[in-house]
C-alpha cells in the first residue's frame, strides 16, 4: 500500500469526477489546469450531464471509462460520497486499476459533525479495501512539476516555459489556502520558484505526512523538504522520521500554534516550563530541522537549499557596497551567535587594498567590507572573487544597491560569470541582496536564472544563510558524534 | 537499587516520590546531594543533629505537599536545638494547615550547604515527543524569564553542552566580572545520568532538581532539592 504513493506523482491516466464545463467551477479549473501542465497521459472527465468538456468525452461515472483509469481526483459535493464511492467499487471489481484519489471536495471530517465523520469514514474505508490511497479530503490537490501532474483547483501562476521543468523543492502543507497563496508568490519571484513535487494534504484521513516523507526521503529529485505543519497526532513518530531524513536532505519547516496545551497540569517545575512549543522548537533543533518564522523566510531558505551549495563551515565574509544597508545585515547576523566572521589572509587583504576604490574599507570590523558607492562593476567582481577564492570565507553575503550610473547588465553578468569561474573550484554559496524593487528587478533575473538565488532586503538574507550554516553546522556535529 | 525504590512507591500506590527516596535514587545513578538525615520524630532529630551538625534546614516530607515553600513547609538556616524544636513544631502545624489530611512522613533534616549558582534540571514526559530534559538557571531567571533549553531524550554529551550554551545566563556560569567559571562538566554528567536513568525507567514521569547549586570549576555541583514523580 505504501507503494501506491507514488501514484499521486504519476498515474497513468487521470478521471476528474465533477469535472464542470463551467469556469467557475473548481472542476472546470482542474481539468484546464492538468492541460495547461501538458499531463501526458488520458484525462477523463466524469459528469452525467455533460457531452465532453474541454474537449474531452465526459463519461456518466468512472464505471463507464472503458481505459485504465490509476488516479481519480473528486471535486463532486460530499453528501454524494456515497454514490461515487459505489461506482468506484464496482470498477475496482471489474478493472482493479485504480491505485490513488485525491479528493479535492470539502465537507467531510473537518466539519466536525456526526455527518462530516461519516463521509470521511466511507470514503477512506471503502478505498482501503482496495489498496487505494486517499489525499485529503478537503485539499487543493497535488503538483508533480517533473510528470506534468497538476490536480489543483486554484490558479498556480505557474508560467507556461517553467511547466515539466521540477526543481528540488517538495512542499507539504496542512492548508490548502497556504498552499495555494505559496505558489503564487513563489510563481512571482523574479525567477518562479521550481517546485519538484507539491501537495495540499487537508484533512489527512488516509495519507499523511508521515506517509509523504517516507517517500520524498528517498526521491532523488527532492533536494529540500518544505513543511507546513499546524499540528500532528502521531508527532513522536514523525519526529523521529523528520530526524532521519534530516541526516541525508535539509528539512525547512513553519509549524504554527504556538500554544502550550498541556503544560497546566504538570506537578513540577519541568513540567509547568516545558510548552508545547518549546519542545517542538528543542527538539527541531536538536535533530536539525531548520524552523522557520515566517513565508518569506519559508520561501527563500527553500529556494537557497535547492540551488546553492551548503557552505562547509559557519565563517561568513559580509560584502557590501553601502553603508546602511551593510550595517543592518550585520546587526541581523549578529543575532546568530553561531555564525563566524571571516578573518581572510594577507594576500586577499593586500589584493583588495589594490583593487579597490580608495573609498573602500574593509576588515574592519574582520570578516566586513565596504565597498562604497563609487564601486564599479569590475569592483564588485573583484572583491567577490578574492572573498570567495579565501580558505577562510565557507560563503559570501554580498549587497549592492545600485546606482544610476551602474550598468545594470554587465553588473549581473559580471556577477554570475565571478560566481560560476570559482564555483568550478570553490563550491560556496553566495546570498546576493540586490536592492531595491522594481529598479532592480531585470539584475535580479538574470542572476536568478543562472541558478543563484537573490534576496529583496539584508536582513532576508541573512537569515537564509544562518539557516544553511544552522544546517551544516548540525551535520558536522553529527559527523563528530558518530566517531566518537 | 533504583527499581526497588519505584517499586516500593507503585506498591503503596504513591506517584510521587519522597525527598528522600529521590536523593536515594540520586545516591544510585552518582547525583551529589546534601547530606541529610530523615526524622520521624523529636529524638531522631536530635539525634540527627549531632551526625549533621549546624546550620540546618528542616523540611516536611509528605508526598501530599510537592512544593514546599507555597505550603510553609520549609525552614532554613536552623542554627541550634532550640531553633530547631520550634521549626519543627511549627512546620508540621503548617503542614496540617496546608492540607489537614496529609500524610507526613516526618522530616526532613538537610545539612546547609554553601551557595552555589543556582540552577534547574528536570524531566518531563512529553504527550508528543516522550521524555525531555530541561536546563536552566535557577531562582528568578527561571521564574520570571524562563531562560531554559529542552532536548528530547537520550541525550548525547554534544547535546547536553549545547543545552548550556544556549541559555543566556550561561555568561554567569562562564564566569563574569572575575569571578571562576563554574563547574559545567559536572552539570554535563547530570545531565547525562538523567537522561540515562530514564531510558532505564521510563515509569519516571516528571523530575525536578531545583536547585542544583554549582560550585567553581572542579567542585562540582550539589543538589538540594529533589522531585520524582512516578507513573
Amino acid at each position: 500500500m505504501v507503494d501506491n504513493i507514488k501514484f499521486f506523482f504519476n498515474p497513468e491516466n487521470i478521471a476528474v469526477v465533477g469535472a464542470s464545463n463551467n469556469p467557475q467551477k473548481a472542476g472546470y479549473v482542474i481539468v484546464n489546469n492538468l492541460i495547461k501542465m501538458g499531463y501526458p497521459n488520458k484525462i477523463f472527465p466524469v459528469n452525467s450531464k455533460e457531452e465532453n468538456i474541454l474537449g474531452f468525452k465526459s463519461y456518466p461515472t468512472v464505471y463507464d471509462i472503458n481505459d485504465k483509469v490509476e488516479m481519480v481526483v473528486l471535486i463532486t459535493p460530499s453528501k454524494e460520497i456515497k454514490r461515487i464511492i459505489e461506482d468506484i467499487e464496482n470498477r475496482m471489481k471489474k478493472w482493479n486499476d485504480i491505485k490513488v484519489i485525491v479528493c479535492a471536495a470539502a465537507g467531510f471530517g473537518e466539519l466536525k459533525t456526526e455527518e462530516g465523520r461519516e463521509r470521511e469514514r466511507i470514503l477512506v474505508e471503502n478505498s482501503r479495501k482496495y489498496g487505494i490511497r486517499v489525499m485529503g479530503p478537503n485539499c487543493i490537490g497535488v503538483i508533480d512539476n517533473y510528470n506534468r501532474v497538476d490536480t489543483t483547483f486554484v490558479e498556480t501562476l505557474m508560467p507556461p516555459e517553467n511547466k515539466g521543468k521540477g526543481g528540488g523543492i517538495s512542499f507539504i502543507s496542512q492548508s490548502g489556502a497556504l498552499a495555494a497563496s505559496i505558489l503564487m508568490w513563489g510563481a512571482s519571484q523574479p525567477v518562479p520558484l521550481q517546485f519538484n513535487k507539491f501537495i495540499s494534504i487537508g484533512n489527512m484521513a488516509d495519507v499523511d505526512f508521515i506517509d509523504l516523507l517516507e517517500y520524498l526521503e528517498n526521491d532523488d529529485n527532492t533536494r529540500v523538504i518544505g513543511l507546513y505543519i499546524e499540528g500532528y497526532p502521531k508527532a513522536g513518530e514523525l519526529i523521529d522520521l523528520m530526524r532521519r531524513i534530516a541526516l541525508k536532505k535539509p528539512i525547512v519547516v513553519l509549524k504554527v500554534g504556538r500554544t502550550s496545551r498541556g503544560a497546566a497540569a504538570a506537578n513540577s517545575h519541568t513540567g509547568s516550563l516545558a510548552g508545547e512549543d518549546r519542545v517542538y522548537d528543542s527538539v527541531f533543533r536538536q535533530y536539525g530541522i531548520i524552523r522557520v518564522n515566517s513565508i518569506d523566510e519559508l520561501m527563500d531558505t527553500l529556494q537557497a537549499f535547492d540551488r546553492l551549495p551548503i557552505p562547509e563551515g559557519n565563517r561568513l565574509f559580509l560584502l557590501s557596497q553601502a553603508g546602511g544597508p551593510g550595517i543592518f545585515c550585520m546587526d541581523t547576523l549578529s543575532q546568530f551567535e553561531f555564525i563566524d566572521f571571516s578573518i581572510i589572509g594577507k594576500k586577499s587583504r593586500e589584493r583588495l587594498r589594490e583593487l579597490l576604490p580608495p573609498m573602500a574599507s574593509f576588515c574592519k570590523p574582520e570578516g566586513y567590507a565596504d565597498i562604497s558607492a563609487s564601486a564599479t562593476v569590475q569592483h564588485h567582481t573583484d572583491a567577490l572573487e578574492i572573498l570567495m577564492d579565501d580558505s577562510e570565507v565557507d560563503g559570501v553575503l554580498m549587497i549592492t544597491v545600485v546606482p544610476t550610473f551602474l550598468p545594470k547588465k554587465e553588473l549581473a553578468e559580471g556577477l554570475v560569470s565571478t560566481y560560476k569561474r570559482i564555483k568550478k573550484h570553490k563550491n560556496k554559496p553566495l546570498f546576493p541582496v540586490i536592492m531595491a524593487g522594481n529598479w532592480v528587478k531585470d539584475i535580479r533575473e538574470i542572476i536568478e536564472e543562472n541558478g543563484i538565488p537573490t534576496f529583496e532586503t539584508p536582513d532576508r538574507a541573512a537569515r537564509v544563510a544562518a539557516n544553511m550554516i544552522k544546517y551544516s553546522l548540525f551535520l558536522k556535529k553529527h559527523n563528530a558524534e558518530r566517531q566518537v | 537499587m533504583v527499581k526497588e525504590i519505584l517499586n516500593k512507591s507503585k506498591r503503596k500506590g504513591r506517584k510521587v516520590l519522597t525527598e528522600y527516596e529521590s536523593y536515594r535514587v540520586f545516591d544510585e545513578i552518582g547525583i551529589p546531594f546534601a547530606p541529610f538525615r530523615f526524622c520521624k520524630d523529636k529524638q531522631e532529630i536530635l539525634k540527627a543533629v549531632d551526625e549533621l551538625g549546624f546550620p540546618l534546614a528542616a523540611k516536611v516530607v509528605s508526598p501530599d505537599i510537592l512544593h514546599k515553600t507555597d505550603a510553609d513547609c520549609i525552614k532554613l538556616g536552623i542554627r541550634s536545638n532550640e531553633e530547631l524544636i520550634t521549626a519543627y513544631e511549627e512546620l508540621l502545624r503548617n503542614a496540617k494547615i496546608y492540607k489537614s489530611d496529609a500524610d507526613i512522613h516526618g522530616i526532613l533534616l538537610q545539612k546547609m550547604i554553601p551557595p552555589g549558582i543556582e540552577t534547574i534540571v528536570g524531566i518531563k514526559k512529553d504527550p508528543q515527543f516522550g521524555h525531555i530534559i530541561l536546563f536552566g538557571l535557577g531562582g528568578i531567571f527561571v521564574e520570571v524569564f524562563e531562560d531554559i533549553s529542552i532536548r528530547r531524550i537520550p541525550i548525547t554529551r554534544m547535546d547536553a553542552e549545547e543545552m548550556i550554551n544556549e541559555i543566556k545566563g550561561r555568561k554567569i556560569l562562564k564566569g563574569i566580572r572575575g569571578e571562576k567559571q563554574r563547574d559545567i562538566g559536572g552539570i554535563i554528567d547530570c545531565l547525562m545520568k538523567l537522561s540515562f536513568l530514564v531510558k532505564q525507567y521510563p515509569e519516571i514521569e516528571e523530575l525536578d532538581i531545583n536547585p542544583l547549586f554549582v560550585y567553581e570549576q572542579g567542585k562540582g555541583v550539589i543538589s538540594v532539592d529533589a522531585l520524582i514523580i512516578i507513573e
